[in-house]
């Protein structure tokens, strides 16, 4: 309880205020993110979990408004990020937010970072541009930087060119590029998991070891629950746009409340569960987005739906202390009808 | 037990296809140019089919006194300086110069899928046929037809010889290519796995996935051949006077370019339409074909 | 043990690297996907191969199914050696060897309907007339958890966990002895990940078909493997029965991977593993871990451990635990 006090009377860094988030599509709007609130203090680093499909990376991207390129998106609800409505400024404000106060780095660095360029020359451009730096000084910043990320050799990585890098050694040098600028907000969009096991230990640590000394706040996406656990101090579940759970992470891996978190839990294969027993499972798959079902999004999965899960989705609730849950189980029925 | 089993399956099968049908109509119905380019493409193909076998009208008989007459009613393009009915002569020589596009795209491509098809699975024969399809491409495509039509005489079908051989290698080194793309997709291992012999993946899994790209680039061979035959008949090496085609009208027109321009404007624009509405026609059909191209253009 | 079903010898391959004038040169020097590789596969068991990208697990599996042509060693079956048949020669034992890929979905050819791409094995074999293999098509698409109606769709209209499911139909329709499945869930979500192993372990037991499982996922190898080989670097570190390689974890690198999966549990910082995979060439001398090994001696650097049994059933590759 101790870290949830450390951050509970800070201000917030980043405040999501019922968010929704729409595309296109050929028919009518499908809603991907579907009235989320979610907050972020300085220093914290918080989780989403969620399957595909669940919008967790769509609501990471609104954050940055990446998608704004390819489609034509529609937002609603506000996000505040030191108080400021990132939805409503212009693209030229947008551009010294971008990978200046707000961070992103990507599943896959390979396709981040320019192929044709070394490491050294994209690093020190970001110092270059944002930070008016000279030649020289992006230099030393840069192999400062390198160096803070974990690379043993960062004189030989400046010079090498991507493809040159291991995966894991291209994931720490997203993270330099990342902090070049001392971002406030870093959002790793599941940034291990194209990685092997010893080496996603590596980069978490790393995460978390410059979360500590740089004070800087995460937003964590993935759909990997073990690293979750690891790196998060508190973690929010996402499913077809709805944040389902939201808790501490201990709280939440020892004491899931929603039906969702606690098949999710469940049928990972733990190599602490027991063999030979058919594993749990969430029967049904996720439904696409251009049926999702009316009230609650996981009713056609729940094996506790009834009636009114399936006309109603239900509101967010603070079912025990600090431990939100969306589900109509913790809300007393007769106040519902 | 096996029937009402087997009737249910064939309900469910006509659903089911209904319902893809109904998805491969919309995206066809929502791709404009594969619609704009075939609706054009047609309405030319069927008026040099219908108008001239109506019409009495002889494309080749000559009217002195009705010499470069302006577009009238009697003459919707008017006449050349033989006094034939340009219109007419447009839509024959739309006949010939359809003739040829279309045999030369569809024999190119036969041929140009069986060289690179074979091209891609036997290694010394790939490299043998490369290097003559790289010789052949080295030429500029006019210069070999005319060196060809020089050598063969000047005849319709002798077009077609020569557009197709300047046209195959082409297709050829298409086919080659995505013929070894294919290869290396996991379906094709998936089938080694499975135990199907090299003959069988050749004709019944490399072969249908090679010819989706074909098609398109039969629609711009049919165009670039249209072409090349309106270059070679205007070079005087095409169709023999006095049959019509596009190229020839136009050659025949050139010297009287400037009292009769309409003798240039109809026949170019015959010329103009049908490539644009084949190309049209051809990049609509490589968006409907690879969806990932469709969804970029938004 | 009874006899094995399928016997892998000494296998290695290499791939050639060259200098900056490409092949017009001898390659400079070989990079070893798989080096000195020996396991043996019995009737009906599941064996889980683990190690991280790069360490040789998906290469050992093709080569058992002739995608990858080893340079040396023997893979035995019904006592003829796979790495030298034909492919004509091949074609009968392929009944008995079949795979499921990671990437189901472009494994199965786009313009075929599910009906045809079911039947595709049979056909190819030479097994049953069409109204047999329509049948038999039927028979599996229930058992893995299909519906009858899929056989006239697409596989692009299915999802993520449907195609696996159609991709292990693939795989049982003619009734194999041994399937190799590369990482047959790492790209399906937790939820449907756990669904796809129920049905496949249900369906093994119930074909008695034997599995090798490919996977980078411990927590998943554990729970379906009957034996588990760790690999790494190209080389088989450590072999095992599953609840003993648990109890009983030998080789460092094993613990490492183990001890670097993240549980639910936040707990204290771990020691966690340092370094990355070194290149394997050919001038890489001693044991293939000395490079990231915290227990590391001379002689680790010098010469490579051999695979030994420590007890029953249980072989490892250390100098440490050799002695």
């Amino acid at each position: 309880m101790n870290t949830n006090d450390k951050f509970k009377s800070l201000e917030p860094l980043l405040e999501i205020k019922n968010l929704k988030v729409q595309f296109p599509s050929r028919k009518k709007m499908l809603t991907a993110v579907d009235g989320v609130n979610l907050t972020i203090k300085p220093g914290e680093i918080v989780g989403v979990v969620g399957e595909s499909g669940s919008g967790k990376s769509v609501m990471s991207q609104s954050i940055l408004r990446l998608r704004e390129y390819d489609s034509a998106v529609k937002y609603e609800g506000e996000i505040l990020f030191e108080g400021k409505n990132i939805l409503q400024l212009s693209q030229s404000e947008m551009r010294t937010i971008r990978g200046n106060r707000i961070s992103v780095i990507f599943q896959d660095p390979m396709t981040s970072l320019s192929p044709v360029h070394t490491v050294g020359k994209q690093l020190s451009e970001v110092l270059i541009l944002h930070k008016k730096m000279s030649k020289q000084q992006a230099k030393e910043r840069c192999l400062e930087l390198l160096s803070l990320t974990g690379i043993p050799n960062p004189e030989n990585c400046f010079k090498k060119y991507p493809y040159e890098l291991s995966g894991g050694m291209q994931q720490r040098v997203m993270i330099a590029m990342a902090l070049a600028c001392e971002p406030k907000l870093l959002i790793a969009d599941e940034p291990t998991t194209a990685l092997d096991v010893t080496i996603q230990e590596q980069i978490l640590n790393l995460i978390s070891e410059l979360n500590e000394k740089l004070g800087m706040s995460v937003l964590f996406i993935t759909h990997d629950l073990g690293a979750m656990a690891q790196l998060c101090h508190s973690v929010r579940v996402m499913y077809l746009g709805n944040l389902v759970e939201e808790a501490e992470t201990q709280t939440l891996f020892e004491h899931p409340l929603h039906p969702y978190t606690q098949g999710l839990l469940s049928c990972i294969p733990r190599l602490d569960s027991e063999r030979g027993r058919p594993l749990h499972v969430i029967s049904g798959v996720v439904p696409p987005l251009s049926a999702v079902p009316e009230g609650c999004h996981f009713c056609t999965r729940c094996p506790y739906a009834d009636d009114v899960c399936r006309t109603q989705n239900p509101p967010s609730v603070e079912a025990e202390a600090n431990h939100f849950v969306k589900c109509w189980n913790y809300i007393s029925r007769e106040e519902v009808k | 037990m096996s029937t009402p089993n087997t009737s249910a399956l064939s309900q469910a099968s006509q659903s089911i296809r209904k319902e893809q049908q109904q998805i491969q109509r919309e995206r066809i119905l929502s791709n404009p140019s594969l619609m704009i380019g075939a609706v054009i493409f047609l309405l030319i193909v069927l008026a040099a089919l219908i108008i001239p076998s109506v019409s009495s009208i002889d494309p080749n008989a000559m009217v002195v006194i009705d010499r470069l007459k302006p577009p009238s009613l009697a003459h919707p393009f008017g006449t050349d300086e033989f006094g034939r009915d340009l219109m007419i002569r447009i839509l024959y020589g739309a006949r010939v110069s359809l003739g040829v596009g279309c045999s030369v795209a569809l024999l190119s491509c036969l041929f140009g899928t069986i060289i690179g098809i074979y091209a891609s699975y036997f290694k010394l024969l790939d490299h043998i046929l490369m290097r003559i399809c790289e010789g052949l491409i080295a030429i500029p495509g006019v210069l070999l037809a005319i060196a060809l039509m020089a050598a063969l005489g000047a005849s319709s079908i002798n077009v077609i010889i020569a557009l197709t051989i300047v046209y195959t290698p082409s297709v050829a080194r298409i086919v080659r290519g995505s013929a070894l793309v294919t290869r290396e997709q996991t379906f094709v291992e998936a089938a080694k796995v499975q135990g199907a012999s090299s003959a069988r993946i050749l004709w019944k899994l490399i072969l249908p996935n090679v010819i989706s790209p074909l098609t398109v680039q039969a629609s711009f061979i049919f165009a670039q051949a249209i072409i090349s035959e309106a270059s070679l008949s205007f070079l005087g090496a095409g169709i023999p006077a006095p049959a019509a085609s596009w190229g020839n009208i136009l050659q025949g027109s050139k010297q009287v370019l400037q009292k009769a321009p309409w003798t240039v404007i109809f026949p170019g624009l015959a010329v103009v339409l049908c490539v644009l509405s084949l190309n049209l026609f051809g990049d609509g059909l490589r968006d409907y074909l690879d969806p990932r191209t469709a969804r970029r253009k938004k | 043990m009874n006899t094995p079903l399928l016997e892998i010898k000494h296998l290695q391959k290499r791939y050639p690297i060259y200098g900056p004038l490409g092949k017009l040169f001898p390659p400079k020097t070989h990079m070893k996907a798989v080096a000195d590789v020996s396991l043996n596969l019995y009737e009906g068991e599941t064996y889980g191969l683990v190690g991280e990208s790069g360490c040789g697990k998906s290469t050992t599996g093709r080569s058992i199914l002739g995608l990858v042509k080893p340079d040396s060693g023997e893979i035995l079956y019904r006592g003829k050696d796979l790495t030298k048949l034909s492919d004509k020669e091949f074609r009968p034992l392929r009944r008995d060897l079949q795979m499921v890929f990671q990437d189901t979905l472009s494994s199965l050819n786009p313009r075929s309907r599910i009906g045809a791409l079911l039947e595709e094995p049979l056909i190819v074999q030479g097994m049953g007339n069409p109204e047999e293999r329509r049948q038999k098509v039927l028979e599996i698409l229930k058992m893995v958890g299909l519906a009858e109606d899929h056989y006239f769709r697409y596989p692009h209209e299915l999802s993520g966990g449907q195609v696996q499911r159609l991709g292990i139909a693939r795989a049982l329709i003619i009734n194999p002895k041994l399937i190799v499945c590369d990482e047959p869930v790492s790209a399906l979500d937790v939820s449907i990940q756990s669904q796809i192993l129920n049905t496949l372990t249900t369906l093994q037991k119930e074909m008695n078909v034997a599995l090798l499982f490919i996977s980078h996922d411990i927590g998943v190898v554990r729970y379906i493997s009957d034996r588990i080989g760790v690999m790494y670097l190209g080389t088989l570190v450590e072999e095992s029965s599953t609840d003993e390689l648990f109890a009983n974890t030998l080789h460092p690198y094993t613990k490492a991977l183990f001890s670097s999966i993240p549980d639910f549990k936040k707990k204290e910082k771990k020691v966690s593993l340092s370094g990355e995979l070194p290149q394997y060439t050919d001038e890489f001398k001693g044991c293939v871990f000395h490079t990231r090994c915290p227990h590391a001696c001379d002689r680790c650097r010098e010469i490579a451990p051999v695979l030994t049994e420590v007890c029953p059933g249980h072989k490892v590759a250390c100098h440490l635990i050799n002695q």
